[in-house]
């Protein structure tokens, strides 16, 4: 592989990675002592003495080390925002910088938290790190119990009636934003030939398992295979959020509204059918009357039909098959590879978070090895 | 030897359960969670530990037999055939995570310049494979509740005792 076949800012973030490997274990920030960044930074970006109260871990997630404060607010009196900073290692490995950059480009077109402030070498904070406001509102019932990352939601009737129409909308409009206003030194397109979206894909989630694996896994070779063989070409390029699922977004469930999308993290210019894919991963779906609800919310069929019909853009079974694939083989590298790695090196704040998620990683090999065995070899 | 490990690991469990968890504060979102998810591992743990030495024998012997199998099939250019001699070395030790990395170094070459027949061979081998592996995973695992058919899969001591797996590819 040559590095122009990566994106480069992924390639960046890729190697930068690797100068942490060799680090000793992640040490656990105390709240004083985040407070205590947390003040110095702001201050400085105000301009005026800060101070930080109610400053409190968040649980869930299973990536980054989060925190929830107050800041004095000349309108509202007080201001909750969210701080979100990097561990060593985790259960993805991405930019602050980035997702502050896209997180900012959305802000009016779809509802997201406010991307407020950026520390993307964490110089004062301590890792990189960005604070969002606050954005009040759930990612799953709050009547029901589902396992980390939103595994396992399952959404009533009224709620996926509530929630589909919505969901489908902001996809819409994210893949309708003009991705040629993101910061250039940030993002770059795949647009060298109409297989290169797919390839720098391909190219990444390769390079992550092998960076990370502890153990090979046969079927991860055989899958890498299968994917270069058939790379689809793209039809058009979009933003692609790259997480798009029920769990990683917030709704109101008086008003059964969504409230903001999240995790930006994995962002980038690509092609639509990959967002089509992720949201149909049987892990964050459910069969009910045998037929799979993707993300909980519709069958496969009437997610295509409505992305169909929202956005005009027609949807090829073929190249979504392909990103299935990629999907699944993607929540095997997260799960047997990354988080693995990041809880085998001890270096995140929730080692015992991300060796439980690891073993979903089974449940992913059983879901691609069915993949791969209806897309087989001619 | 007593006190057993499985003593052991109920004990941990029952401390955490009627005097740790208690005793954290409930407004910690995150030591809450660390909790819950440190009692599931430790009751996970209580019902894999005594089979974790067959379970390991298991998936050692199924990757060497795979190993076996391609290289007796595995023909090509100089990717492949580099990537098998690799495999050929390593696939009578004891390295199970090595072996592992060489078997998908072998598949990946393949696709560079791999024989068309053994390109379809090794699909059907390593699929055969990876549903048994992905089966003895989610049976291993199921504890932990990711599985959206739980009740499908066996328990330990029957998927151990069953786990060999069918010899039907010639």
């Amino acid at each position: 592989m040559t590095a122009a076949e990566l994106e480069p800012s992924i390639a960046a973030t890729l190697a930068g990675g690797a100068t942490v490997r060799a680090l000793g274990p992640y040490a656990l920030r105390s709240v004083a002592d985040v407070k205590t960044a947390l003040e110095t930074f702001l201050s400085a970006e105000a301009g005026r003495a800060m101070t930080v109260s109610n400053l409190k871990r968040m649980g869930g997630g299973a990536s980054k080390e989060q925190f929830v404060f107050e800041i004095p607010n000349a309108e509202s009196g007080t201001m909750r925002c969210v701080l979100r900073m990097d561990p060593l290692e985790a259960a993805v490995l991405t930019n602050r910088e980035r997702e502050f950059a896209v997180l900012r480009a959305m802000q009016k077109v779809i509802p997201v938290p406010d991307a407020l402030w950026l520390d993307s070498k964490g110089s004062t904070l301590g890792r990189p790190a960005l604070i969002t406001s606050f954005v009040p509102g759930v990612t799953k019932p709050s009547n029901i119990t589902t396992n980390v990352s939103g595994f396992g939601t399952v959404l009533g009737a009224d709620l996926r009636r509530a929630l589909a129409h919505p969901f489908i909308r902001h996809l819409s409009a994210i893949h309708q934003f003009d991705w040629r206003r993101l910061p250039r030194d940030l993002f770059q397109a795949p647009d060298a030939d109409p297989k290169q979206a797919a390839r720098w894909q391909i190219n990444w989630w390769t390079e992550v398992w092998r960076n990370d694996a502890l153990c090979g896994i046969p079927l991860m070779g055989l899958a890498e295979r299968w994917l270069r063989e058939h790379l689809p070409a793209t039809r058009e390029l979009v933003l692609v959020h790259s997480d798009y699922r029920t769990g990683n977004f917030l709704f109101d469930e008086a008003r059964q509204e969504i409230t903001a999308v999240l995790d930006w993290e994995l962002a980038h210019i690509g092609d639509y059918h990959q967002d089509l894919a992720w949201i149909a991963v049987k892990a964050w779906s459910h069969v009910e009357n045998g037929v799979l609800l993707a993300s909980g919310l519709m069958p496969i069929d009437e997610l295509i039909n409505r992305y169909q019909a929202e956005t005009g853009r027609v949807v090829d079974r073929q190249t979504l098959f392909f990103y299935q694939v990629l999907s699944v083989y993607q929540c095997v590298v997260i799960c047997l590879g990354t988080s693995l790695r990041a809880a085998h090196e001890a270096h995140n704040h929730q080692d015992a978070l991300l060796s439980w998620l690891a073993a979903a990683g089974y449940v992913f090999l059983s879901d691609l090895a069915d993949l791969l065995d209806a897309g087989a070899l001619p | 030897m007593n006190p057993s490990i499985d003593l052991r690991l109920r004990s941990m469990m029952r401390a955490i359960t009627e005097v740790i968890m208690p005793a954290v504060d409930p407004h910690n979102s995150l030591a809450q969670e660390q909790i819950r998810l440190l009692l599931g591992h430790l009751h996970a743990l209580s019902l894999q530990v005594a089979h974790a030495p067959d379970l390991a024998a298991i998936e050692l012997n199924e990757l060497q037999q795979l190993a076996r199998e391609l290289l007796a099939h595995a023909a090509g250019g100089p990717a492949t055939q580099c990537a098998a001699a690799r495999v050929t070395a390593l696939r009578g030790g004891s390295d199970h995570a090595a072996l592992a990395h060489a078997v998908e170094a072998l598949l990946i070459a393949s696709g560079e310049d791999g024989d068309a027949e053994f390109k379809h061979d090794s699909e059907t081998r390593v699929l055969a494979f990876s549903r048994a592996q992905a089966l003895r995973g989610r049976a291993w695992f199921k504890a932990m509740g990711f599985d959206t058919s739980p009740g499908s899969l066996p328990d330990i001591p029957t998927l151990l005792a069953a786990s060999d797996r069918t010899k039907d590819i010639p």
